[in-house]
This record gives structure tokens, C-alpha cells and sequence, in this order.
């Protein structure tokens, strides 16, 4: 292959190479600058997102140009240093400064050197060039970076602007309110047997609104005289009409009955309450009425009459003599709360004494109401449902499973 | 002006002096090519060499093959400069008239052999210093001008120290190259014992004459050197200076004192001796990086740190070129100097040694694909 053919297939190689490097270095600027442009437009909500994308092209094609003519447009001299770096021995840069040069060493020199660039061209005349093209990984990396940052942040701006995602600062907004979400604790006061703000006060803050994760303000429970307090009842995110509708249904007597009757329930040592919030929370503190305990010792054995009438929800506090074995236990209903029943037990068939102590102060759930007196309720609503051939409800099943069990 | 008859007569030359010079002395081939390089260039040389390695040897056939008059000065401690240099002596004329006469020293001469040169004193050191640098020889204010070609060929040994002293900077700036005489191998060795057994007469013929070799001088000479390398031989040598702006890691670490200027100058003229000995007409990168190694290691004065950790000056320019090839994007692996001078008798794509690259194989197996494909 001529020497000059060899050389200028170098210089058309570099030239091309000149080209992507200034490509590349156009890209990294330009893309990065339209990367930037849409993110400012993201980030602000500004809708014209295009704008973006024609500064971005617009950079590449004005810094491309820019890139080759100042910094890779290859010389003669570029051209043979890189042909010199294939093993040439500094030939081809030395032929190029003694370019004009007549005398007979730099004959020599050009001859030696052509004839080293056409054995480095291939034989045959063909117009081979070995030279591999030479990128620099960090101009390439900047440049694939840019480009992916711009093509993922218009993306961004393009269903930003099209309201497919929130825009920047609606997404900002929301992680700083979800940084700083407050939660509401109410307080509220509960005596046994269905009567809200009875039986006690809360001393401190009743409405408190506390950060998530924060600690609430320490408040405690303090019972009115004949009462004590018995529990603390938390809900969880539960609208405050839901509470109170709960608190009036019984159901936390009825699920406070089982612990009572069975005395698993521990009445914490300390009123006072005070806890991480995380959601809001409606907390009843539960006071229990204090009654006399029963003076009967509960002997007697179960009749086998029919079961009296339910007695006197209102009437006073009982004060049974019986001698029946299974004290503690409320006895039957017997009619009365003095613990004379006479009438069946609700199992068995014989006659017997039905008194005997009730549950040693906790006998009357708010003071007045016997706790008898609930459970006949629930008896009669299941003798009904019975009777009617419908299932009877989990928690009325179990409380009477619970009572037999008992018994 | 260098003509085609220069450059042929160069190469014929040298082959002849390295053929002649081969007769006398068994392998040593970096250290014979070195040598000659220096001597075309018009440098003088240390050569550095335990006893018997045939450093005397070298030089005597040097002397015989350049046809040149040679002398030996046996250094001792007891020699003085006039012994060196000459000196005026009382000569009586025909009437018996005295008069001072200028009786010229064993320097003298074309070539000198300054055996175990680190032996004389530093006052006896010195009288070389000008004989060296100006060519020239001063006695009782009378400068007298050196026979052309000059060298002084000096020999020292490493290893004894008692009752030597060591050369002072401005004495080892003025060899062109100080080269390490190595031990032979074993095959070197088995030939060195075989021929002295026949005879230990040097048999080496003349090959050419003072006026050829300072021919061939400006021939090498004319050799051009491109800016780029000749930039990377200026910043090597600035390399190798702890404070200078170009100073390498590896000097600011372990140089004390960098290379002089004289240290370019030879670099260069070296370097265009041995591209033309490589049927080259321009100095390449690879020269330089191979004669940084003679022309540099004894000029740089290394510092405690170098000392205490052992690294040898050797080590320091391989550090210093490996620094700087990595800058430059130049292959710094060490090549062994040696090998025969080619021949620049015939002109043309024949004579151009073909880069033994991958690129090329990788082209010619293309063109073989591309035709196969045809």
C-alpha cells in the first residue's frame, strides 16, 4: 500500500474518531445540561418539558463542532504520533518534522519511514488499518450517564407535565407532611356499667395531639370515692362514635366479665399512662364501682326448681348468707340478691340455697348494678335464640360456656 | 554533510569494529556496544567491574581496533597530576643553554586507559577534569591542544574501598556513560578459558582509523531527533532532580543531586548512534529509555533514604522511567542494549525492520479473511 494512501486512511480513521470524541464530549454537556433543565422543570412543576429537550440538542449540535475543531481535530502531527504508538519507532513524527527537508538523512529517514508505514498498511495494496480507535472510559461513562440521566428525567418531566406521576414538589410535599404527622390522643373516662364520664377523671392533658413516634404527655387515671380504676382501653384509629357506640353496647363489660370471673385480671399498680404514639387513639380508663363483698359463706346446694325471676337490677347491693360451696361464683338468679334462691339452677334440678358471696368487690359493676343481673340477660337472650333455632352469638356462647365451666 | 557514502561507510565500520572487537572479548555485548556508542558519540566511559572481567582487555582492544595511539596510567595513590598531565623539564641546548621543555604526559595520547582510576588521590584525579571536558592539557599556563579522537577509558572496582577515592561529582559528570562489567556465564566462561589457553595475545585487528571514527562521528550526528523526543529525554533528565519542575516522585523520594545538563547532551548524541547501529534515522523513545540507564546512574547522588533502603541507582531510573512512560504513554520495559549494527548499505521497504505488532498480524489475518471471503 503508497505511504500517502496508508497515511490518509490513519487521518480518515482519526477523523472519525475525532468526530464520536466530540460527540461523546457534546452529549456529556449538552444531555447533562437538558438533565439538569428538566429536573429544575420537574421539580418546579414547570409544564414545557420540550424546552428541556431542544437546549439539550441544541448544546450537542453547538458543542460537538466546538469539541473537534479545539480539542480533537487531528493534525499531521496527531496522526503520527498515533501511527508511531503501533510500533513505528518514532518514524513517521520525525518524517513529518522534516517535512521539506533535502537533505540525504532525511531521504533516508522518509524512505525508512514509508517504507515502514506501508509494511504496517499490509501487502497487496490493500488499504488496511490496524489502528483501533482509542475512547477515554471517563468521557464515555460521562457521556452514557448523561444521556440516561436526560432520558430518565424527561421522562420524569413528560408524565410529570401529563399528571401520570406527582410532580416534584407534590411528592416533597407529601414526604414532609409524612415526616411531620401529628396524631390525635383522646382520653375518656368509663365507669363499669355503661356510663361514660363516671366513676372517675382524668388528671392531665385529655385532648393531646403528639408527633408519630413521639411520646404522649403522661395523664392519670384517678377514681371518685366508692370507685377505682380498673383498666386502661385503647383504640386504634377508631372514630370516636364507634367508641362510645362500643362503650354503650356492653361489649367491654361482657369482655371484662370472663376476666373477672376467673380473675385473670391484673389492675395495674400504676394509673398513670404515657406511651410512644404512632396513629391516633381514643383511651377510656375503666373504673369499676366499690361494693361491699358479700357476707354469705355460699353453702347450699343448686335447687332443682325452675329458675326464679331475674331480681331487681336496681336493687341494693346483696348481702347473701348462703353456705354453698362454689362462694365466688354469682349464684344463680334467684330473685332476689340476697341469696335465697329457691328456683332451679340453670343446669341442675334441685333445690338449693343460691346465695353465697358474689365476686369479692367486684360483685356490682358500677356501684348499683349486680353482675347477676347481666348475666340473666344474656341467659334469656339465649334462651331465646334457642328457642327460635338461630346460633347463639360467640361472646354470649362463650360467657356461658364460661360460667358453666365454672360451675 | 552527510552523504549515502557516510551513511554505508558508517554501517561497514561498525561492523567491522564490533567483529574485531569480538575476537578479543568473550559476551560483554552491552558493555562492548556501549563502549563503541560512547566513542562514536565522542563520550568518555567508566566501566564499573570486579577484578579480572576483562575491563583492561576491552579497552587495549578498543585501542588496537581504532588503530589509535593508546595509553595505560596504572592510578595509585602515590601518582601525581604531572604524571598525567607532563611536565616542563630543564633541557641544555646545543651551546649548553638551559631551557624548560614541556615533557608530555601519558594523557597524551588518543586513547586512555585510566586503570583503577579511584586509586589516586583526588588532587591526581583532577588533571583529568580538563584533559576530559576541553580536550585540552594545561601546564605552567600553557594550554596545549589534545590529539582528536580523545577518550579516556577508566576502570574502577566496586568492591574495595580501603585506600580509594571515590570520584567527585564534577569527575563522573564528564563520562559520557559509566557501564557495569558483569560476571560472565558460564558458556562466556568456557570460551574465555579456551581461547587463552591457545594464546592470551589480543588479536583483534585495526578497523578504523581516527579520521573515520570522527567521520562517522558527525555522520551519527546529523541523526534527527523529533521535538516529542527530544522533549522526553530534556524531562528525564529533569526527572531525575528532586526540585526541579518536572521532578519525579521516585527523586523527590531518593535523589539528593539530579543530572546535569552535560547528562541531555550525551543522552542525545547517544541516542543517535545507536538508531543509526539500529539502521534507524531518528532517534526513537526506546533509545533514550536504554541509555537512560548508562548515561544517568552515575550521576545522580542519592540520598540516605536511597541509601538505608538499598535501592540502587539502576532502580531509581527504572522508577523515573516507569513514572514517566505512564505520563507519556510510553513502554518503559527494560531492553538489554547489545546486538549487531544493521546494515544501511541497500535503501528501501527491505531494509526497514517490520514492527512485530499485533495490529500488523491482526491486519494480515483480515486481508486473509477479507480474501478468503472473496
Amino acid at each position: 500500500m503508497d505511504s500517502k494512501k496508508a497515511f490518509e486512511k490513519y487521518h480518515a480513521r482519526l477523523v472519525k474518531e475525532a468526530i464520536i470524541k466530540s460527540l461523546l464530549c457534546g452529549v456529556a454537556i449538552g444531555m447533562g445540561l437538558a438533565s439538569v433543565l428538566a429536573l429544575v422543570f420537574w421539580l418546579t412543576g414547570f409544564k414545557y418539558f420540550w424546552i428541556s429537550v431542544l437546549i439539550g440538542v441544541a448544546a450537542v449540535g453547538a458543542l460537538t463542532p466546538v469539541f473537534y475543531f479545539k480539542r480533537f481535530h487531528p493534525t499531521n502531527r496527531t496522526v503520527a504520533q498515533r501511527i508511531d504508538n503501533l510500533g513505528l519507532e518514532e518514524r513517521i513524527i520525525t518524517m513529518t518534522e522534516l517535512e521539506g527537508d533535502d537533505s540525504y538523512i532525511a531521504q533516508r529517514q522518509r524512505e525508512d519511514a514509508k517504507a515502514a508505514l506501508a509494511a504496517l498498511g499490509g501487502s497487496g495494496g490493500k488499504a488496511v488499518v490496524p489502528m483501533k480507535m482509542s475512547f477515554s472510559k471517563s468521557v464515555i461513562t460521562l457521556a452514557s450517564v448523561a444521556a440516561a440521566a436526560y432520558v430518565g428525567v424527561t421522562t420524569l418531566s413528560i408524565l410529570g407535565s401529563a399528571g401520570l406521576i406527582p410532580s416534584m414538589d407534590e411528592v416533597w410535599n407529601n414526604v414532609v407532611a409524612a415526616e411531620t404527622q401529628y396524631n390525635t390522643v383522646s382520653y375518656l373516662c368509663y365507669g363499669f356499667g355503661g356510663n361514660l364520664d363516671m366513676g372517675g377523671y382524668i388528671e392531665g392533658d385529655v385532648e393531646q395531639v403528639v408527633a408519630t413516634g413521639e411520646s404522649s404527655e403522661s395523664v392519670k387515671a384517678v377514681p371518685d370515692d366508692e370507685w377505682f380504676f380498673y383498666d386502661w382501653v385503647v383504640y386504634v384509629n377508631t372514630p370516636m362514635e364507634d367508641v362510645l357506640a362500643e362503650l354503650n353496647s356492653g361489649v367491654l363489660e361482657r369482655n371484662y366479665m370472663l376476666e373477672i370471673m376467673f380473675g385473670k385480671h391484673e389492675v395495674p399498680e400504676d394509673e398513670r399512662y404515657e406511651f410512644n404514639v404512632i396513629d391516633n387513639l381514643t383511651v377510656v380508663a375503666v373504673f369499676m364501682g366499690v361494693s361491699d363483698p358479700g357476707e354469705g359463706d355460699g353453702e347450699g346446694e343448686p335447687g332443682d326448681g325452675e329458675p326464679g325471676d331475674p331480681g331487681d337490677p336496681n336493687g341494693e347491693p346483696g348481702n347473701g348468707n348462703g353456705n354453698g360451696e362454689n362462694g365466688g361464683i354469682p349464684a344463680p338468679p334467684s330473685g332476689s340478691n340476697n341469696g335465697q334462691g329457691d328456683g332451679d339452677s340453670i343446669e341442675s334440678e334441685g333445690e338449693g340455697a343460691g346465695g353465697g358471696d358474689s365476686i369479692q368487690d367486684n360483685t356490682f359493676m358500677d356501684g348499683e348494678t349486680p353482675i347477676e343481673d347481666f348475666l340473666w340477660e344474656y341467659y334469656e337472650l339465649a334462651m331465646k335464640l334457642l328457642a327460635e333455632g338461630k346460633e347463639l352469638p360467640e361472646d354470649l356462647r362463650r360467657i356461658i360456656e364460661a360460667y358453666f365451666g365454672g360451675l | 554533510m552527510v552523504t549515502e557514502k557516510d551513511v554505508t561507510k558508517f554501517s561497514e565500520q561498525c561492523k567491522k569494529i564490533f567483529a574485531q572487537v569480538e575476537r578479543d572479548v568473550i559476551g560483554q555485548k552491552e558493555v562492548v556496544q556501549g563502549t563503541i556508542i560512547a566513542m562514536i558519540a565522542g563520550g568518555n566511559v567508566l566501566l564499573e567491574g570486579v577484578p579480572g572481567v576483562g575491563k583492561t582487555r576491552l579497552v587495549r582492544s578498543l585501542g588496537r581496533v581504532f588503530n589509535l595511539p593508546f595509553s595505560r596510567i596504572q592510578f595509585t595513590p602515590d601518582l601525581m597530576p604531572a604524571d598525567v598531565t607532563g611536565t616542563n623539564i630543564v633541557v641544555k641546548d646545543a651551546k649548553g643553554n638551559s631551557d624548560f621543555q614541556f615533557q608530555p604526559g601519558p594523557v597524551f595520547s588518543n586513547i586512555i586507559l585510566a586503570d583503577e582510576i579511584n586509586r589516586a588521590t583526588p588532587k591526581t584525579q583532577s588533571a583529568l577534569l580538563e584533559a576530559m571536558q576541553e580536550h585540552t592539557v594545561t601546564v605552567m599556563g600553557v594550554s596545549r591542544k589534545l590529539n582528536e579522537p580523545f577518550f579516556v577509558l577508566a576502570t574502577q572496582n566496586p568492591i574495595e574501598q580501603d585506600g580509594t577515592y571515590p570520584l567527585p561529582e564534577a569527575q563522573m559528570d564528564r563520562f559520557m556513560f559509566k557501564l557495569i562489567v558483569k560476571n560472565p556465564s558460564l558458556d562466556e566462561l568456557m570460551d574465555i578459558v579456551n581461547m587463552t589457553q591457545k594464546t592470551m595475545a589480543e588479536v583483534a585487528d585495526a578497523a578504523c582509523t581516527g579520521e573515520e571514527l570522527l567521520r562517522m562521528r558527525v555522520t551519527a550526528n546529523a541523526i534527527p531527533v523529533a521535538e516529542p523526543v527530544m522533549r522526553y529525554a530534556m524531562t528525564l533528565c529533569s526527572a531525575t532532580h528532586p526540585d526541579s519542575e518536572c521532578a519525579s516522585e521516585t527523586a523527590k523520594k531518593y535523589v539528593r543531586l539530579g543530572a546535569s545538563p552535560r547528562a541531555g547532551q550525551a543522552l542525545i548524541s547517544a541516542a543517535k548512534v545507536k538508531a543509526l547501529l539500529q539502521g534507524r534515522f531518528n532517534v526513537a523513545y526506546s533509545d533514550v529509555n536504554e541509555l537512560a540507564y548508562p548515561v544517568l546512574r552515575h550521576r545522580m547522588k542519592l540520598n540516605f533514604e536511597a541509601i538505608a533502603e538499598r535501592v540502587s541507582p539502576d532502580k531509581i531510573i527504572e522508577m523515573i522511567l516507569a513514572e514517566l512512560g505512564k505520563k507519556h504513554g510510553i513502554s518503559t520495559s527494560k531492553i538489554e542494549f547489545g546486538g549487531e549494527p544493521a546494515d544501511l548499505s541497500a535503501v528501501g521497504a527491505e531494509d526497514v525492520v517490520e514492527p512485530e505488532t499485533e495490529t500488523t498480524e491482526e491486519s494480515d489475518k483480515k486481508s486473509k479473511r477479507r480474501k478468503a471471503k472473496k
